[in-house]
C-alpha cells in the first residue's frame, strides 16, 4: 500500500524525465481542448433535435404532435426545435438537464415508454416534470423567445388581451396557462381543473403562522393523527380554518363551525342558518363527544331547526391553505360566468341568497361541463357573495341581475 | 275595380292580314322591348324620387297615349289618372313606396305576391315548381338576374325582363312567325296562367293610391294584347299572304267579337 | 275580342326611348351553372344533415332548392312536424327586406303609435336600417337610460349554439348600453319559483328518473295534467325522440296488465289515447281540492310515511291541522269536500290515494296545470303529496315536473355539449354607454309583467320575497320569439303599445310581433346557415352538424351579421365577433366540446371529419334515479330548500305575508272558474290553451302545407265536446265566434268525444290575425291569447296565468273576414268565395 501510494505521488508530483515540458504543456493544452472540445460536440451532439429523434418514442409520439403545432409550422416559418424549449440555454443548467437526462435515455433502453399505449399512460409524469420545472424556473426557455417586455398586446385577439396584460404584469410563468402548446396534453381523467393549478402553488408557497386564519385551497382529506393515517372527514374549499401547530408535513387545525341537530349532524356550515358546507366528518366520528365540542345551541327561526356550533381540532396535510380566499373567487368567478352564460345572463350573485342558491345550483349545472370539484368551488363562491353578505339584495351592479333566460 | 280578362282570340281566316314585314316587325319588337322594359322596371322596385318627377312632369304621356291608340284608353287613363292624383300627395314616394311595399314585400294576405308560384293553387309556398322552370328557362338562354336583384326567377319583373330581352333580340329574327310563335308562348305559359290573379289581388288589397292597382289592370291589359298580337302575327304567315316583302298593305277594321 | 295590328302598331309608333327605362335585371352569363353544390341523388345517405327543434333531418338540396326533407336515420321516432319545415323556408310570410314603418320613418319616436299594425311600411336598404336601430338606442340611452330600453326574454328562438341569436343580441346590446332584462319565462314561471323552496331546485328543467327504472320498479304510474306523447315530438335543442321507445314500452305492460297508469285529466290527452290507461276526470283548475283530500285520506287513514317525513321533511305538524279545518277556511278537507269542487267522487278519491299508498308510484306532473291562477299551490300540494308517499328518491317513485320535456327520462351519455356564442362582454370590458344609473326602477322584470309596466309606469309589485319597481320602457328589441304569441291579452297589449316610443323585431316570418314593430329585420332561417348543436337535450346523445342547406333567401341575413354590423356603429365590432367568422366560431365551439370531453375519457373526431359526417355519438349513459342521492343521505346531499330538507311548509314563503302564497298549500278560488265556479254564469266553457300538437309553440304556424293538415275553414281549431256543440247548433267544420269581456276571435270547431263539457281547446301558438290595429278587432285566425288575462299567479312569482279563462261560442253566422294572419294562395275575398284565376 505504501508502495503504492508513493507510486501515485511520483507519478503525479515527480518532474517528467522523458517527455519535454513543452510536449506535456501542449499536449496537455491540446488534449484538454480537445477533450473539451469532444465534450463541446457531444454536448450539441445531444442537443441536436436529430439526437432527440433517434429514440422512436420521440420521433413517433411527440413529433407528429408538435407538427400539428403553431411551434412546428407558422407564418413566418420561425419554428422551435427540441432543445430550444427543453435544454436550458445556461451553461450550467445545460448540464444539470443532462444529468437528469440520461433517466429518460434509461427510461428509453429499458422500455418504460416502448409502445405508444404505454408513453400515454407515461405521459402525465413526462408532462409533471416538465411543468415543475418550468414553473420553477419562470418558463425561463419560452422566455428566451417571447418576452412580455416586447408584446404588442393591442395585436391579439381582445379576449386574449384580457389574460395577456394580466399574465405580463403578473410576470406570470407561460406554462402556467399555456399547458399542451407544443404536445398533446396527457389524459387528465380525473384530474381537476388546470386553474387550481395556481392555487396549488400559491399553497405551497404560502407561509404559515401558528394561531392565524387560513382557507382551504381545494376539498381535501382531515385526519385524527399528525401521521395522516385515520381519516375523520373532509374539508371544503375556502372553509376557514384556525392552523395551531405545524408538524412536519401536517398542520394541526381547529375547525369552529356550525350544524344541525338533526340526524348525525356530520355536516358543518360556516355560519348559522346559512348552508355554506365547510367541513364532513364520517357519521361516527361526528357523534364521537371526545373530538366534537358542541359550544351552544339555538333555534333557526327561518325553518325551526336547532343549530349548534360546534368545534374540532383535526389533522391536514400541509400546502393546502391560503391566507385569503380571493384567488380562489377569481377563479370561481371566472368558471360561473362563462359556463353560466350559454343560455341566460348569469344571475347577479347577490340576486339570491345563500341558501337559495345551492336549489337552484342543482338544477342547473347538468346543462353545464362543470367538473365536480369547480362545480363546489363556484357554488360555494356564490352563496358567499350572495344576498346574506352584500347586504343589498342585489349587488353593485343591478343589471347584472338579470336572469335573461333562453329556455322557454 | 272588376278586372274583365279577355279571351285569347282565334284567328278567322278571313281576318288575318297580311305578314309583317322584317321591317315592321323589328321595329315593333323594339318597342315593345321598351314596353316590357318600362312594366318590368316598375315591378322590380319603388319609383326613386328623380324619376317620379318625370313622372310628374309628364314624361309617361307619349306611352300611355300609345296604350290608349292600341285600344286600351281606360286602362292607361286610369294610371294617367293616378299619376296626376299624386301632385296632391305629400311625400309621394313614401307613399308609394308603402303601396309597393303593401302589395309586393310584406306578406300575401296583406296584398299582391308577385311570384308565379304564389298563385299556383296546387301548393302552398314560394319557390315552387314554376321557379324552378323560370331558372331552367334562364339558364338556357345563358342569362342570370343580377346580383343585387335578391328575388327568385318567377317574380313579375325578372317575366317582363326576359320579355324585353327576347323581344329586341328576336327583332331581326329570320323566322319572324317562329319568333312569333315563341313568345307568344312564352306568355301563354309563364304569365298568363297567373297574371289575372296578380291582377285581381292587386285590386282587392286596396292600397291608399291608385298606381298600383292601374298598372296591374293596364299589364294585364297590354300582356293579353300582346299575346292576341303575336298570335295574328304568327297566324298571317301561316295562311300564306302576301310576301313578307310588301308592307304598308291596308288592314282590314276587325269587328270586336 | 280584336287586336287591330294597325292600332297596335300605331301605338306602338309612340314608343321612344324614355328615361322612365331601368337598366335590365339580366345579364348574360354564358355557361353559368344553374347553382352550385354538390348532386344529390335518391340515395338520402348523400343528403345534406342539419336539425331543428323538431328533430334532426336530411334534406335533398337540388340546384340550391330545398326539395325534400327526411328525418335522419337515427330518429327512430321522427316527428310528422318536419314537413313543415320546406313550408317554412319558402313561405309566403318570409320577411324578405328590412323595412321600417312609414309613419315612424317620418316622425320616428314620435309617430301615431296607435297605427301600428297597419301593413304600412316602406322598404329600406340594411345600412339604413342599422342605421335606424343604432340611432334609437343613442337616442334612447342618451335622453333617457338604460331604464328605459327593454331586450325582452328570448323564447324558444331556432337550435344551434354557434347562431343563437337571442346571445348575439344580448352581447351586441350590452356592449351598447345596459337595459331591462326579464327573470323567469312563460313555461314553468310559476314552478320554477316555488319548487326551490320546497323541493330545493327548480325541478322543471331537472333530468328525471331513468325510464327503464320506471319501467322496471313503479307499479303505478300517474300522469297528473300531462300530455308527453303530444310535447316530446319537439326539444331544446335538436331532439332525438329517444323517450318514446319507452313509451311504447310502457303501452305494452299497460296491456299485458303489469301496471297501472292513470291520466288524471279533464280532456283525455293524446298520450291517453296512445297508451290505452286509465282516465280520471277532474274539473279543470281544481287539482289542489283533489289532492288535499288524497292527503286528508293518507292522514287520517294513517297510510302516509312517518319514518320518511321525521327523517327527510319539516312542517308537517303545521300543515295538517289545515287538513284537518282548523286553520285558514276551517273546513275539513275531506273527499266529500273535495268532490263538491273537483267531481271526482269521495270514494275514488280515497281509491286513488290508497292506490298510490300500497304501491311504488311515480308522479309525472305536466307544466299546463302551474300556468294558472295560484299555479304555485298545485306543484307545491303535489310535492306534498309525493312526500307523503315517502317514496321519493326510491326508483320508480317520487314526482317529476319534466318528463315531457325534451326527452328527459333517457340517461345521459355523461359527454360535454358545445357552448354557445357568448352572450356576456369580454371580460374587462364595459358598455359604450356605462350608466347603471336606472332611476329607482328595476333592471330586471318578471317576463309576463312587461305589458303591466308599460300600462302601469312605476308600479311596485311583490315579487319572491323581494320588491320591483316596474319600469316604463320606451324601446323593445325582440328576437328569438313572438312576444304576440306568449303574453296574454292580446287587446290589452294593443294598448300597452301605444306607449312604447320604438319598437324591433328581427325574425324570419312576418310573425304579429314583427307586424307591430316599427323596425323589421329579416333574419335567415336556421337552414340558411351552418351551426352546430347538441344531439338530445337531456341525453346528451351526441353533437349535429348543421350543414346549410340553401344561402340566405331574398335579403335576409343571420343574426351575427345583423349584430356586427350594429357594432360596426361604434367601432366594436371585432370585439364583438373576437375576429372570427361563422366556421372559425363553430370549429372553436367544437373544439372546446373535444377537449372537456378529453377530459371524461370520450374522445371525438377532429373537426373536418366531424362535419363530413355530419354527426357524433357518444356512448349509452347509466340509469339514474332523482332524488336518491338525498335519499340515501339529506345531510350530505341536502337539497338546496332553506332547511336543506323537503319544506311541507315554507317559513320562508310564510315570512312574505303574501295572501295568495301562504307557508303551506291552500286551496284558493279563482278569479274566474268553469264548472260552478265564479263567471261560469256567463262563460260557462274553460278554454284551455295547451302547447300545440302540430307546431312548436307558435313556429310552423306559417307553414302553409302544415297547417293544411289540421286547420278548418283556414282558423285554428276549437276542440269541443259533442254537448256544448250541439246545445249550439254547432257542426264540425263550421267557423265559431268565441268571445268573453277581453277579445274575441274566430276558429274552425273541431267536435271530439276525448272533449268532457264545459271544456274547449285552443292550442297556443296560433298566429294573431286582426282585422285591424283597433283595440277589440276580431282575431281572424284564433289566437286563444285574444282571450286570456293577463295577471300574474301570485305574489310570489308573477307567472302567466292564461289557463284562468272563461268563454263562451257561438256559430258564426255570415261571411268570415278573411284570414290576416299570415297569406298563400287559398283564401276567401270579402264576399266569402274562395280566390281563384280571375276574379
Amino acid at each position: 500500500m505504501k508502495r503504492l501510494l508513493a507510486f501515485i505521488r511520483d507519478l503525479f508530483l515527480r518532474p517528467s524525465a522523458r517527455i519535454g515540458l513543452g510536449v506535456l504543456v501542449v499536449g496537455g493544452f491540446v488534449a484538454g481542448a480537445v477533450a473539451w472540445q469532444g465534450f463541446n460536440t457531444a454536448m450539441e451532439a445531444t442537443n441536436e433535435e436529430a439526437f432527440c429523434l433517434t429514440c422512436h418514442t420521440m420521433r413517433d409520439n411527440l413529433l407528429p404532435e408538435l407538427q400539428k403545432t403553431v411551434h412546428w409550422s407558422n407564418r413566418t416559418g420561425v419554428r422551435a426545435r427540441c432543445p430550444d424549449c427543453h435544454v436550458p440555454h445556461e451553461f450550467t443548467d445545460k448540464v444539470a438537464r443532462k444529468m437528469q437526462a440520461s433517466r429518460e435515455v434509461l427510461g428509453q433502453l429499458v422500455g418504460t415508454i416502448g409502445t405508444r399505449e404505454k408513453f400515454n399512460e407515461h405521459r402525465i409524469v413526462l408532462a409533471r416534470r416538465e411543468w415543475r420545472r418550468l414553473n420553477a424556473n419562470g418558463s425561463r426557455e419560452c422566455r428566451a423567445c417571447h418576452d412580455y417586455k416586447d408584446m404588442d398586446f393591442d395585436r391579439m385577439r381582445p379576449a386574449s388581451q384580457v389574460a395577456m396584460r394580466a399574465a405580463a404584469e403578473r410576470d406570470q410563468s407561460c406554462i402556467g396557462c399555456h399547458k399542451g402548446i407544443a404536445h398533446q396534453l396527457p389524459d387528465l381523467k380525473g384530474e381537476h381543473n388546470p386553474a387550481f393549478d395556481t392555487l396549488v402553488s400559491a399553497a405551497a408557497g404560502q407561509g404559515v403562522e401558528e394561531g392565524d386564519e387560513y382557507y382551504a385551497i381545494l376539498p381535501r382529506p382531515l385526519y385524527r393523527d399528525a401521521a395522516l393515517t385515520q381519516p375523520v372527514g373532509t374539508i371544503e374549499v375556502a372553509a376557514r380554518v384556525k392552523v395551531l401547530e405545524t408538524q412536519g408535513d401536517a398542520q394541526r387545525v381547529e375547525l369552529e363551525l356550525w350544524r344541525k341537530n338533526k340526524g348525525y349532524g356530520r355536516v358543518w356550515y360556516s355560519h348559522f342558518g346559512l348552508n355554506i358546507v365547510s367541513a364532513i366528518l364520517e357519521k361516527e366520528i361526528s357523534r364521537d363527544e371526545d373530538l366534537v365540542t358542541v359550544l351552544e345551541a339555538r333555534e333557526d327561526p327561518l325553518t325551526g331547526l336547532e343549530w349548534q356550533q360546534v368545534k374540532a381540532e383535526v389533522w391536514l396535510a400541509a400546502e393546502s391553505l391560503l391566507d385569503s380566499p380571493e384567488e380562489i373567487w377569481t377563479i370561481a368567478r371566472s368558471s360561473y360566468n362563462e359556463s353560466c352564460s350559454t343560455c341566460h345572463r348569469q344571475p347577479d350573485e347577490a340576486h339570491f341568497d345563500a341558501n337559495a342558491w345551492p336549489g337552484l345550483f342543482a338544477g342547473m349545472v347538468g346543462f353545464t361541463s362543470l367538473d365536480d370539484d369547480t362545480a363546489k368551488v363556484v357554488l360555494k363562491y356564490l352563496q358567499t357573495h350572495s344576498a346574506d353578505f352584500r347586504g343589498t339584495a342585489h349587488g353593485a351592479d343591478p343589471t347584472l341581475g338579470v336572469v335573461q333566460t333562453a329556455r322557454p | 275595380m272588376a278586372i274583365r280578362s279577355r279571351a285569347m282570340p282565334e284567328s278567322r281566316s278571313e281576318d288575318v292580314e297580311a305578314p309583317l314585314s322584317p321591317g315592321e316587325w323589328a321595329t315593333v319588337s323594339e318597342q315593345r322591348a321598351l314596353v316590357y322594359g318600362w312594366l318590368s322596371t316598375l315591378y322590380a322596385a319603388e319609383i326613386p324620387q328623380a324619376r317620379l318627377a318625370a313622372y310628374l312632369a309628364g314624361e309617361a304621356a307619349p306611352l300611355l297615349e300609345g296604350f290608349a291608340t292600341m285600344g286600351l284608353g281606360a286602362e292607361a287613363g286610369r294610371l294617367q289618372a293616378a299619376i296626376d292624383a299624386l301632385r296632391e300627395v305629400r311625400d309621394a314616394h313614401l307613399e308609394l313606396a308603402a303601396d309597393f311595399a303593401q302589395l309586393f314585400l310584406l306578406d300575401a294576405s296583406a296584398g299582391a305576391l308577385p311570384y308565379a308560384s304564389a298563385h299556383d293553387a296546387g301548393q302552398g309556398h314560394l319557390f315552387g315548381p314554376a321557379e324552378a322552370r323560370m331558372r331552367a328557362f334562364l339558364a338556357r338562354a345563358s342569362l342570370a338576374i343580377r346580383d343585387d336583384f335578391k328575388e327568385p326567377a318567377d317574380h313579375l319583373a325578372v317575366h317582363l325582363a326576359l320579355m324585353a330581352r327576347i323581344a329586341q333580340e328576336q327583332a331581326g329574327a329570320a323566322d319572324v312567325a317562329e319568333a312569333a310563335r315563341d313568345q307568344a308562348a312564352f306568355l301563354r305559359d309563364a304569365l298568363l296562367p297567373w297574371l289575372p290573379s296578380f291582377a285581381a289581388r292587386s285590386q282587392r288589397a286596396s292600397p291608399r293610391l291608385d298606381l298600383y292597382p292601374a298598372l296591374a289592370a293596364l299589364l294585364l291589359a297590354l300582356v293579353e294584347h300582346d299575346a292576341g298580337f303575336l298570335g295574328d302575327v304568327a297566324a298571317s304567315f301561316a295562311r300564306g299572304g302576301p310576301s313578307p316583302a310588301s308592307c304598308g298593305s291596308p288592314s282590314r277594321r276587325r269587328r270586336s267579337g | 275580342m280584336s287586336f287591330p295590328r294597325r292600332d297596335f302598331l300605331k301605338g306602338m309608333a309612340a314608343i321612344s326611348g324614355t328615361g322612365l327605362v331601368a337598366p335590365s335585371l339580366l345579364t348574360p352569363s354564358p355557361g353559368k351553372a344553374q347553382g352550385a353544390g354538390v348532386e344529390m341523388t335518391d340515395d338520402i345517405t348523400t343528403w345534406k344533415i342539419t336539425g331543428s327543434h323538431f328533430g334532426a333531418i336530411r334534406a335533398k338540396v337540388v340546384n340550391d332548392r330545398v326539395l325534400e326533407v327526411q328525418p335522419l336515420e337515427l330518429d327512430q321516432h321522427p316527428t310528422e312536424m318536419i314537413k313543415g319545415i320546406i313550408g317554412l323556408i319558402y313561405s309566403p310570410s318570409r320577411i324578405r327586406y328590412p323595412m321600417v314603418r312609414l309613419d315612424w320613418y317620418r316622425n320616428r319616436h314620435k309617430s301615431d303609435t296607435t297605427r301600428r299594425g297597419d301593413n304600412r311600411f316602406v322598404r329600406v336598404g340594411w345600412d339604413e336600417a342599422i342605421d335606424l336601430f343604432y340611432a334609437e338606442l343613442e337616442r334612447v340611452q342618451q335622453e333617457h337610460g338604460p331604464w328605459a330600453l327593454h331586450t325582452a326574454g328570448v323564447g324558444w328562438r331556432s337550435v344551434g349554439q354557434m347562431h343563437s341569436c337571442g346571445n348575439h343580441m344580448v352581447r351586441a346590446i350590452a356592449m351598447h348600453g345596459r337595459s331591462v332584462g326579464t327573470i323567469g319565462d312563460y313555461s314553468t314561471g310559476a314552478g320554477q319559483v316555488i319548487l326551490p323552496y320546497i323541493l330545493g331546485s327548480t325541478e322543471v328543467y331537472s333530468q328525471g328518473t331513468s325510464w327503464e327504472v320506471i319501467l322496471e320498479q313503479s307499479q303505478v304510474i300517474v300522469f297528473w295534467a300531462n300530455d308527453p306523447i303530444k310535447n316530446l315530438q319537439v326539444g331544446w335543442n335538436t331532439e332525438t325522440h329517444e323517450a318514446y321507445a319507452y313509451y311504447a314500452q310502457l303501452k305494452d305492460k299497460i296491456a299485458r296488465g303489469e301496471i297501472r297508469v292513470i291520466s288524471v285529466d279533464p280532456v283525455r290527452s293524446k298520450t291517453q289515447n296512445y297508451l290505452e290507461c286509465e282516465h280520471q276526470y277532474v274539473n279543470p283548475l281544481t287539482d289542489v281540492p283533489l289532492m288535499l283530500a288524497m292527503a286528508h285520506t293518507l292522514v287520517t287513514e294513517e297510510l302516509y310515511d312517518a319514518e320518511f317525513l321525521e327523517t327527510y321533511a319539516l312542517g308537517f305538524d303545521r300543515f295538517v291541522p289545515y287538513l284537518e279545518g282548523k286553520t285558514e277556511d276551517m273546513v275539513e278537507k275531506t273527499p266529500e269536500w273535495a268532490e263538491a269542487i273537483c267531481g271526482v267522487p269521495a270514494e275514488r278519491i280515497r281509491e286513488l290515494a290508497r292506490l298510490m299508498a300500497g304501491n311504488r308510484t311515480q308522479l309525472v306532473f305536466g307544466w299546463a296545470v302551474q300556468r294558472q291562477q295560484h299555479g304555485e299551490q298545485p306543484y307545491w300540494m303535489g310535492a306534498v303529496l309525493a312526500t307523503l308517499l315517502g317514496q321519493i328518491g326510491l326508483p320508480g317513485g317520487g314526482i317529476s315536473f319534466s318528463h315531457h320535456y325534451s326527452s328527459v327520462g333517457v340517461s345521459s351519455s355523461g359527454a360535454a355539449m358545445p357552448g354557445a356564442f357568448p352572450l356576456n362582454l369580454d371580460p374587462g370590458r364595459t358598455p359604450k354607454h356605462d350608466n347603471t344609473d336606472y332611476q329607482g326602477y328595476s333592471a330586471v322584470i318578471p317576463i309576463s309583467r312587461a305589458i303591466d309596466a308599460l300600462l302601469e309606469p312605476g308600479k311596485e309589485i311583490d315579487f319572491n320575497g323581494a320588491k320591483v319597481k316596474l319600469p316604463p320602457y320606451r324601446m323593445g328589441v325582440f328576437i328569438g320569439h313572438n312576444q304576440w304569441h306568449r303574453q296574454q291579452q292580446r287587446n290589452r297589449m294593443k294598448e300597452a303599445y301605444h306607449r312604447l316610443e320604438t319598437v324591433v323585431a328581427i325574425d324570419y316570418n312576418w310573425t304579429a310581433t314583427c307586424r307591430f314593430a316599427d323596425i323589421v329585420l329579416p333574419a335567415c332561417t336556421p337552414f340558411e346557415r351552418n351551426d352546430l348543436d347538441a344531439y338530445g337535450s337531456y341525453s346528451n346523445r351526441g353533437v349535429l352538424a348543421m350543414h346549410k342547406l340553401v344561402d340566405p333567401l331574398f335579403n335576409s341575413r343571420p343574426d351575427f351579421a345583423i349584430f356586427s354590423a350594429l357594432c360596426r356603429r361604434f367601432n366594436r365590432e371585432n370585439e364583438y365577433t373576437r375576429g372570427m367568422n361563422e366556421m372559425q366560431w363553430i370549429e372553436h365551439l367544437y373544439n372546446e366540446c373535444v377537449a372537456e370531453n378529453m377530459l371524461k375519457d370520450m374522445p371525438m373526431p377532429p373537426f373536418a371529419e366531424f362535419w363530413e359526417k355530419g354527426y357524433h355519438l357518444f356512448p349509452e349513459g347509466e340509469p339514474w334515479v332523482r332524488h336518491a342521492s338525498f335519499r340515501d343521505d339529506p345531510e350530505v346531499n341536502a337539497l338546496g330548500t332553506p332547511s336543506g330538507f323537503i319544506e311541507i311548509f315554507s317559513r320562508k314563503i310564510e315570512r312574505y305575508g303574501y295572501a295568495d302564497c301562504k307557508g303551506h298549500p291552500i286551496w284558493m278560488e279563482k278569479i274566474e272558474r268553469s264548472h260552478g265556479g265564479p263567471g261560469s254564469d256567463r262563460f260557462p266553457l274553460w278554454l284551455q290553451s295547451v302547447h300545440p300538437d302540430n307546431r312548436l309553440h307558435s313556429q310552423l304556424c306559417e307553414s302553409e302545407p302544415l297547417r293544411e293538415t289540421y286547420a278548418i275553414q283556414g282558423r285554428e281549431p276549437i276542440f269541443m265536446s259533442p254537448e256544448d256543440a250541439a246545445a249550439r247548433g254547432i257542426a264540425h267544420g263550421d267557423i265559431v265566434r268565441v268571445f268573453n269581456d277581453r277579445g274575441q276571435l274566430l276558429a274552425g270547431a273541431h267536435v271530439s268525444d276525448d272533449f268532457p263539457p264545459g271544456v274547449v281547446r285552443i292550442q297556443e301558438g296560433a298566429w294573431y290575425g286582426p282585422t285591424g290595429p283597433e283595440i277589440g278587432a276580431l282575431d281572424t285566425y284564433g289566437d286563444p291569447n285574444t282571450l286570456t288575462m293577463d295577471i300574474g299567479t301570485s305574489s310570489l312569482a308573477q307567472a302567466p296565468s292564461a289557463n284562468t279563462c272563461i268563454v263562451e261560442m257561438e256559430k258564426f253566422v255570415g261571411t268570415a273576414p278573411a284570414v290576416t294572419a299570415f297569406g298563400g294562395p287559398i283564401e276567401v275575398d270579402p264576399d266569402g268565395n274562395p280566390i281563384k284565376g280571375d276574379a
